[in-house]
């Protein structure tokens, strides 16, 4: 490469610096491999939703730590108070369930409306706005697949639920690794931090995967976010009603799998539903968790007869798993039949 | 303006003298829109340099222009861009390709050096090459100042030239301008224009300009191609184009006489058109000397002269000439 002669400064003339020469040069610098063109999309994704000051997402992200923070306070006073309390029972326990588990179980359950509301605000104008603003026609003209840009979107909007979701579980996870390992907890527990990861990232990817396929049929952001969330609560709610019809035709715990599945046909239905597989706990333990552990079982045992309304079926995870794939998949299918760079109006 | 105002006056570089290789060639294209044929069979090239597109609605141009870039699958025939196949190389292609489009498009909340530099590093350039080459581009494009701006806030001629940047911030080889001066007051059309010029001469940089508008055509291109209903009507050098098959002049008479004309008549000198005091006369194209029958008609007739020159066909006349051919 020739270097430039340096031009001594006149008198009074300012010295020609690279931004005072206008004229167009060409670019033959170094590129990256196409591998990872998909990167500068995420992080873009990332910039506009950190930089914005975007209260539906901040909030949901403080009150999620709140809450593991919450679940973490109510654990270190009954595991200190268990031993001078030995007549009141534990009421973080449940029976034989993992106590660590159920805790960070009852975090991810605690948190999923605020995983709708961050990706509501996070996702809905991800793709709607690009449409609004013809930005597609930007990316696809440079060297980007439909894919990359899909990739790059996905991955901007799944990190910043990720964080929400998985960042005070493992929170949570270093306060009993840290506090409890002198009572076994990381020998007792060894795979319980790939679990917790697993079952944190499950949500941020369903919910992901879906706002992503809204927003990519809509050019109004707004649009997008109301029938992610009417279909979100909807579903919620036909499958808790279909649930209960189902229930009461079964036998008192001695629901069918069938019930255990239809019951969970639900955006929540499904991540509960495998995150009970992932943490192994069971229906049973954590109602009686909610309904106050074993110090009410030791003063009221009918209480720990779960209630005939409540499923008490673990649902069958491969199917959930399938159910989790088809909700990812399909969303992101319909995104990348609709993400072109030009439309065509096929006549 | 006169085409032979438009041909560049500043002698080319040795690069455009050493005839490059065609910057595309289609051959036998055909592209529909469901069963609407766009494209039908499609054979032209594209040579180095600035080409104008030109036609009316509805010729092709677009979408020409989408399937060289590789947004449009073709039914048929085959496309090569810089030497690589439409089809199977569309990412390749857009590597070495920038394209400002017709409408309005930007990446809605980045200003513009944000943009910009976003547009670089989509097309691979590491962040810190991109942010500077933004601000060079920038530059250039003359939106210097308003860089830290958002672009929701440009006005149209602000626009067009963003759009313009993010296409030239990775550095391509091709430029394809799709109506570039669509929305742009006359001052901002004049600058808009002299950047496209500037930038397609001597930059090492082709460039293909889609309009209808004939006047940015002759003040930017070396050569035209004229599209109608999916075929080429015309294809060549301005210079060529504007040649006439018969000898043609442009008289300036002191008063116009009826007996001038006559007076060419046995000489085989026709009248073309009219306006005014100035006449376009047509000769056989083997007549030895024009000039000695036009003195001699205007002293029979009893007229003056006051100028004449060769006449040259105006890219107007080229290109109504092309569309209203059967």
């Amino acid at each position: 490469m020739s270097r430039s002669v340096p031009i001594p400064p006149s008198p009074g003339i300012a010295a020609p610096s690279a931004i005072t020469d206008v004229t167009y040069r060409n670019y033959d610098g170094a590129l990256k491999t196409h591998t990872f063109r998909w990167w500068p999309i995420a992080v873009a994704t990332i910039r506009a939703s950190v930089n914005r000051k975007k209260l539906g997402f901040w909030i949901p992200v403080g009150l999620s730590f709140l809450i593991y923070f919450f679940l973490g306070i109510m654990f270190y006073f009954n595991q200190n108070l268990r031993q001078q309390m030995s007549d009141t029972g534990n009421f973080m326990a449940a029976g034989p369930a993992n106590p660590y588990a159920l805790s960070l179980y009852q975090g991810m359950i605690s948190t999923h409306l605020l995983v709708v509301i961050a990706a509501i605000t996070v996702g809905a104008s991800v793709i709607a706005a690009d449409n609004r603003a013809n930005a597609l026609l930007v990316y696809l003209s440079k060297p980007l697949t439909r894919v990359d840009y899909l990739v790059g979107k996905w991955m901007g909007v799944f990190l910043l639920l990720a964080a929400l979701t998985l960042t005070p579980a493992l929170l949570l996870f270093l306060f009993f690794a840290v506090a409890y390992n002198s009572d076994g907890f990381l020998k007792e527990n060894p795979t319980l931090i790939l679990r917790v990861i697993a079952a944190s990232l499950l949500p941020a990817a369903v919910h992901t995967s879906l706002i992503l396929g809204f927003s990519a049929w809509s050019k109004t952001p707004r649009l997008a976010g109301a029938l992610y969330a009417a279909l979100y609560f909807i579903t919620g709610i036909l499958a808790g009603m279909v649930g209960s019809v189902l229930l009461q035709k079964d036998t008192e715990n001695n629901n069918s799998k069938m019930t255990a599945i239809i019951s969970r046909l639900s955006i929540d239905g499904v991540t509960d539903g495998i995150g009970m597989s992932i943490y192994d706990v069971t229906p049973d333990q954590i109602v009686s968790r909610m309904q106050g552990g074993g110090r009410r079982r030791r003063r009221n045992p009918e209480a720990e007869k779960p209630s005939s309304f409540t499923v008490q079926e673990r649902p069958n995870l491969p199917i959930m798993l399938l159910i989790a794939g088809v909700l990812i998949a399909v969303p992101l299918t319909a995104a990348y039949r609709k993400v072109r760079a030009v439309e065509v109006i096929r006549g | 303006m006169s085409i032979a105002a438009a041909v560049p006056s500043s002698a080319p570089n040795s690069l455009e003298t050493d005839s490059p290789p065609p910057i595309a060639v289609v051959k036998e294209l055909t592209v529909r829109y469901g069963s609407r044929t766009v494209l039908g069979n499609l054979s032209l090239t594209i040579p180095a340099g600035c080409t104008g597109l030109l036609g009316p609605n509805g010729a092709g141009k677009t979408t020409l222009i989408k399937t060289l870039m590789g947004f449009l699958t073709p039914a048929s025939g085959e496309a090569l861009v810089m030497g690589m196949n439409v089809a199977t190389d569309a990412l390749g292609i857009r590597q070495r390709i920038g394209l400002m489009p017709e409408q309005d498009c930007h990446i809605p909340g980045m200003s513009a050096v944000q943009f910009v530099a976003y547009a670089g590093e989509l097309a691979g350039m590491p962040p810190e090459q991109a942010i500077r080459r933004a601000h060079e581009v920038l530059e250039y494009c003359g939106l210097g100042e308003a860089r830290y701006r958002e672009v929701e806030t440009y006005s149209t001629g602000m626009k067009q030239r963003i759009k313009l940047a993010q296409a030239l911030v990775h550095g391509p080889k091709l430029l394809f301008l799709d109506e570039p001066t669509n929305g742009i007051d006359p001052q901002g059309r004049d600058e808009m224009l002299d950047l496209i010029r500037d930038v397609s001469h001597g930059k090492g940089l082709s460039v293909v300009v889609s309009s209808h508008l004939l006047p940015d055509i002759e003040r930017t291109c070396d050569s035209v191609i004229v599209m109608r209903g999916g075929q080429v009507m015309r294809q060549g050098s301005l210079q060529e184009l504007s040649q006439t098959t018969e000898l043609q002049y442009e008289v300036e008479l002191l008063a116009f006489r009826d007996g001038f004309v006559q007076a060419l008549a046995p000489q085989g000198g026709t009248l073309v058109s009219r306006q005014g005091s100035k006449l376009r006369l047509a000769f056989p194209p083997q007549m030895p000397n024009a000039g000695r029958a036009l003195f001699e008609a205007a002293r029979v007739s009893g007229t003056q002269i006051r100028g004449f020159r060769l006449a040259q066909r105006r890219l107007e006349d080229v290109f109504m000439e092309a569309i209203e051919q059967e």
